[in-house]
């Protein structure tokens, strides 16, 4: 699965490359903001993005709308490190197809991923669903 | 009976080449966040031993300046990449800088930015021991 990972934090952002290439993901492109992450994914064509909600120069939830109009075919999960469920609520209105915390348990994280994959390898129903941690 | 002091709370200083306790950084933590991957922790302590010096820096200035969204931004980010290497005492003040920034409690925030700054130092050391080949380290190779 064609992966990238978009987060302001270094540290963090080495934390989930590292655990997704353990998965089997083949991670394409890493972006430390919303800029670069809309740049990253025109380009690269993912089929998952790993999008951080708060980020300097533009955050997670104002690039999510150009991530999906560059490549409507990726998944889009929202990273977050706090339970900000108005942000999470307004994200996956505006088509992200989950959030991961990033303070989870590492096994509930590789566990959604597994899981997102899995649905990932079947046909979308209208509407879209939802993986949630 | 003898009740003993905990010998290594956030915000007691330690003896410099004292092992670190979990409070300071969870190794073990840190280990099963990376699914036992030695490599993936030292670079992820690499990556915030390179970053967090100037993270500290800028902060201060920050809050020297009153920049209110500022200084929530890079508590935010300083408890992430904390949280990423299992400093849990990092990310327990840098939780509150972040939650006070908004406020403008610029005094109360004077007195979290001593603390983290002298955590930030007791993190830093018990991180460097990991890069170091010897006893003290689990992580390298």
């Amino acid at each position: 699965m064609k992966t990238v990972i978009v987060d302001d934090d270094l540290t963090s952002r080495r934390w989930l490359v590292g655990v997704v290439r353990k998965l089997g993901f083949h991670v394409v492109a890493e972006a430390a903001n919303g800029h670069e992450g809309v740049l990253v994914v025109t380009r690269t064509q993912p089929d998952l993005v790993l999008l951080d909600v708060s980020m300097p120069v533009r955050t997670g939830p104002e690039c999510l709308p150009e991530i999906i109009a560059a490549h409507p075919a990726a998944s889009v999960v929202m990273l977050t490190s706090i339970a900000d469920e108005g942000t999470v609520v307004e994200c996956l209105d505006k088509g992200a197809v989950g959030y991961l915390r990033k303070d989870s348990p590492v096994e509930t994280i590789t566990q959604f991923l597994v899981q997102l994959r899995a649905q990932s390898s079947t046909p979308r129903s209208p509407g879209g669903s939802h993986v949630q941690p | 009976m003898k009740s003993e002091a905990p010998k290594d709370s956030p915000s007691a200083p330690g003896p410099p080449d004292a092992e670190a306790s979990p409070a300071v950084f969870d190794r073990r933590a840190l280990l099963e966040r990376t699914l036992q991957d030695g490599d993936l922790a030292l670079a992820m302590i690499e990556g915030l031993l390179g970053e967090l010096p100037h993270q500290i820096d800028t902060l201060r200035l920050e809050v020297q300046s009153r920049r209110a969204q500022s200084v929530a931004q890079l508590a935010h980010k300083i408890r992430g990449a904390c949280l990423a290497v299992c400093a849990p005492a990092m990310v327990t003040i840098a939780t509150e800088i972040e939650a006070l920034a908004p406020l403008a409690q610029w005094p109360a925030m004077t007195g979290l930015l001593s603390r983290l700054e002298h955590e930030s130092t007791r993190l830093m050391a018990a991180l460097a021991r990991e890069l170091k080949p010897g006893p003290d380290s689990a992580l390298m190779p």
